[in-house]
């Protein structure tokens, strides 16, 4: 793993926008990057494609334990919540994607940070703009990254029993609806109808959810995460309305950083797993504190010399409501002064690819930059 | 090799392919008569029959896209960055609007009303031959200056694809949303004001 210097491409910023890429500069500061791009070799990706692999295993192992052992008073769910998760993983519901933040310091097995099991965003960039890249700056290169591929199967083994899958998500945030218009791209390929409509337009009849124009929604995706759903006011409607979800309510369990210790507990010592409790007491050495329902690395506190002495470095943010897991700390590899996490995509939970982000700082937040990737 | 091969887009972007991929029955926009520009059209066709035909097609976008009195209210059929104002006053047929209403007069808008734009247009092809003589049995391969009529195309908010007048016929759809009594809205997205995304 290297982090190379190469030459921008002049045009780039045209290419960006005729492949519809509109976020790649966020607030007036550079998102995606391509003046550097980080090389790997082929043993390197095979080690992290295994990774990758395993990580989902032990996560699938660990919702099912927490639904067979009904363990749901350790994710700090609300209301609702639990039913839901246990009917859709009984149902087996299918799950379409999920990014694992891994901290993978050369030589070293890559270790999981975190799963975005929910509402993981960076999709577009990972799957099709740095694939583009790679087409313009090296053809002859290779790069781990079959994710538009896999994302289009994937919706064609969905086995939609009705041919319109919904999208929604937020207004006015042009990277959530870059990422939910990227994934209606890929549904239409798959042959299904990908009607959009904004989260505060979903209506409710009675019986059933509505679009716009007052039609049944048999299947909705949600780029919005599941413990917001279930806080507001059409909530107790999901159950009765029969109503397709995804990603499934299951997911709840993965993307709650309770699945931390939880992976732990099951796993203790795999390669791929960081020490992590539910108490800093368990946790020995330098360790992290994270909060249960975190994004963005909010709310995100690094003790480096314990969890006794004042945290080295601190971000704020509103997630601090329902406690907190701790975690070992893992460094993230730094080059240059760049601080690199690696995103391993799982599409219909198969290892898809990766997507390389790099922050000024030791905690990757909403500001980190995207970067390319290639392996030879 | 860990890399797609090739990587199409069909609702992105301006460009529509990456890379070339096979042909998808199911899509509208794969049709062999459909252009998302005059060069995209001159590369298998006539270069004056395309222009021609895109002329005609923008005559006939003038002439028969639905017209809205506020930006929004286009907008909300045909998603965001996809309408623009026009100057010229739209016929009765076009307006998609309550009786009595119209655009107000703003810095932005100057007071008009706002048409879809066009996403590309349809080629055309009259068949030659005095009236009364029986149709050409298969299209020709290339179509000609004197031959070519356009249509223009659209694409609405939900992904469905219309073409010229055949579109207004679809009231269905251009209709503008109903409340329906009963249905209760804004359940959803409260938390959601800020950021999403992990």
């Amino acid at each position: 793993m290297q982090r190379v210097r190469v030459p921008e491409r002049a045009d780039w910023r045209v290419r960006a926008d005729a492949i519809g890429f509109k976020f790649h500069t966020i607030d007036g500061a550079p998102y995606w990057t391509e003046d550097a791009a980080y090389m790997f070799s082929e043993a390197e990706i095979d080690a992290v494609e295994a990774a990758t692999a395993e990580l989902e295993q032990m996560c699938l192992q660990v919702v099912d334990r927490v639904v067979r052992e009904g363990r749901y008073d350790l994710l700090k769910l609300p209301s609702g919540a639990a039913e839901l998760i246990e009917e859709s993983w009984v149902r087996f519901d299918k799950n379409i994607y999920g990014r694992f933040d891994l901290a993978w310091q050369p030589g070293q097995p890559p270790k999981l940070l975190e799963y975005n099991a929910d509402t993981p965003t960076a999709l577009f960039e990972s799957s099709v703009v740095q694939w583009e890249w790679l087409q313009t700056v090296d053809p002859g290169a290779d790069q781990f990254n079959s994710i538009h591929e896999k994302l289009i199967e994937a919706w064609r083994n969905f086995g939609l029993p009705f041919r319109a899958l919904h999208f929604t998500c937020v207004r006015n945030h042009e990277e959530d609806r870059g990422t939910v218009d990227y994934l209606r791209d890929t549904a239409t390929q798959a042959g299904l109808e990908a009607p959009f409509l904004y989260i505060d337009e979903l209506g409710w009849n009675g019986e059933q959810f509505v679009d716009v124009e007052d039609q049944p929604i048999q299947a909705l995706f949600k780029l919005y995460p599941w413990e917001w759903l279930l806080r507001e006011e059409f909530a107790a409607h999901i159950g009765p309305s029969a109503m397709q979800l995804i990603e499934p309510a299951w997911k709840m369990v993965l993307s709650n950083k309770a699945v931390l210790p939880l992976l732990w507990g099951m796993f203790e010592g795999h390669p791929n797993l960081l020490p992590a409790a539910f108490a800093p007491e368990h946790v020995d050495g330098p360790l992290v504190r994270k909060p249960i329902y975190g994004r963005e690395g909010a709310n995100v506190s690094i003790f480096a010399h314990g969890s006794d002495a004042a945290p080295e470095h601190e971000t704020e943010g509103p997630y601090d409501a329902e406690g907190y897991v701790y975690q070992a700390y893992a460094p993230l590899p730094v080059f240059e002064g760049n601080h690199a996490v690696v995103g391993s995509w799982v599409i219909a939970s198969q290892p898809a690819g990766i997507g390389m982000r790099e922050d000024n700082g030791p905690i990757t937040r909403n500001t980190s930059r995207f970067v390319p990737h290639l392996f030879r | 090799m860990k890399r797609s091969r090739s990587i199409r887009l069909v609702l992105l972007g301006s460009t529509g392919f990456l890379a070339l991929a096979g042909c998808d029955q199911q899509d509208p926009l794969a049709r062999n008569d459909f252009f998302q520009s005059e060069q995209q059209c001159a590369s298998s066709n006539d270069a004056d029959a395309c222009r021609q035909a895109l002329m005609d097609a923008r005559q006939e976008h003038m002439r028969t896209a639905p017209a809205f009195a506020t930006a929004e209210a286009c907008e909300a059929r045909f998603g965001l960055d996809n309408c623009q104002p026009t100057t010229q006053p739209p016929s009765p047929e076009q307006i998609q609007a309550a009786p009595g209403e119209q655009p107000q007069q703003t810095a932005q808008s100057g007071g008009s009303w706002f048409l879809p734009i066009m996403m590309g247009y349809m080629m055309g092809r009259t068949m030659g031959g005095p009236v009364g003589s029986p149709p050409a049995a298969a299209p020709q391969q290339t179509a000609r200056a004197d031959a070519a009529t356009g249509k223009p195309v659209y694409r609405d908010v939900n992904n469905r694809v219309y073409s010229g007048r055949e579109s207004l016929g679809q009231t269905r759809v251009m209709a503008p949303p109903r409340a329906a009594p009963g249905v209760a809205r804004g359940g959803f997205g409260r938390t959601g004001t800020g950021t999403v995304s992990s």
